[in-house]
């Protein structure tokens, strides 16, 4: 019973920390973009 | 400008570490129920936040189409994907709290089923946004997200206007329901706690959404320089 409690926290940070990480990697590649010289 | 955000995101932190202990040690058992029902701490928060980000996603649709200014667009976006997090998670915490008290991972009640095609109508509002190359998508995804968000308001009120297997309300409910106050607070907690933290993805995710809009139409004046050249 307790297994689902700490499941549900679980699964509650594992998908913040997995859209935390799509953002930080959509911020890295808009970064590398705005230095990339116009042609 | 930054250390302001550094201190924003220590005291969200700390807020949701004060929630987790509210919500796992500090809250009474409930009786019926036991430890189970601390799910309610995350659950609950989960949901009130989405909520108030489709609300935030709703009036910048409505901005949106009076004024046409591409920041109100970005806001917009910004607030639906994050409501769509949180969202996902209501839907994952309710049927792993389902699954011991009623037996029943899902049932198609009421409060479920209008909960589900919320989030499918913000995930249908994102995959209208990411693949449509049109320069009208904002203008659609606008329209869409208004006519969206009437169903915000039948999934609250699904708990009062039909007999659901879901729980009846405890906050805002019938006479003589309620929380412990302890309980309460330890709602409260996260419910702030979990605002903070949407207040800050949210505003990492405007950010990004501007910077795309900018480069977007760099690209787009470059394209047209192009061809203009090419025409002479």
């Amino acid at each position: 019973m307790l297994r689902n409690l700490y499941l549900a926290y679980a699964v509650t940070w594992a998908i913040h920390g997995v859209y935390f990480i799509f953002l930080w990697r959509r911020h890295v590649r808009l970064k590398s973009e705005e230095g990339t010289p116009s042609k | 400008m930054r250390p302001l955000i550094v201190l924003f995101v220590v005291v969200t932190l700390a807020l949701l570490g004060f929630g987790f202990y509210q919500g796992m040690y500090a809250a009474p058992t409930e009786q019926t129920m036991g430890d189970i029902q601390r799910i309610f701490y995350y659950h609950v928060p989960s949901a009130w936040t989405a909520f108030i980000l489709f609300f935030v996603n709703f009036v910048a649709s409505i901005w949106y189409l009076m004024k046409r200014r591409t920041t109100t667009d970005a806001l917009a976006l910004a607030s639906a994907e994050v409501g769509v997090v949180f969202c996902t998670i209501v839907l994952i915490t309710g049927p792993l709290w389902a699954k011991p008290v009623w037996g029943i991972w899902w049932t198609w009640d009421a409060r479920l089923t209008t909960t589900l095609v919320l989030w499918l109508i913000y995930v249908s509002y994102l995959i209208l946004r990411r693949f449509s190359d049109s320069q009208q998508t904002p203008t659609l995804a606008a329209a869409l997200a208004i006519f969206g968000f009437l169903d915000v308001p039948i999934v609250y009120m699904s708990i009062r206007w039909w007999r659901t297997q879901h729980p009846q309300p405890v906050i805002g409910g019938a006479p003589g329901s309620g929380l412990d106050p302890s309980m309460k607070f330890a709602l409260y907690s996260n419910f702030v706690a979990f605002m903070a933290m949407a207040a800050l993805i949210m505003w990492f995710r405007y950010r990004l959404a501007v910077k795309e809009q900018r480069l977007e139409e760099e690209h787009r004046a470059r394209t047209l320089r192009s061809q203009l050249r090419e025409v002479r």
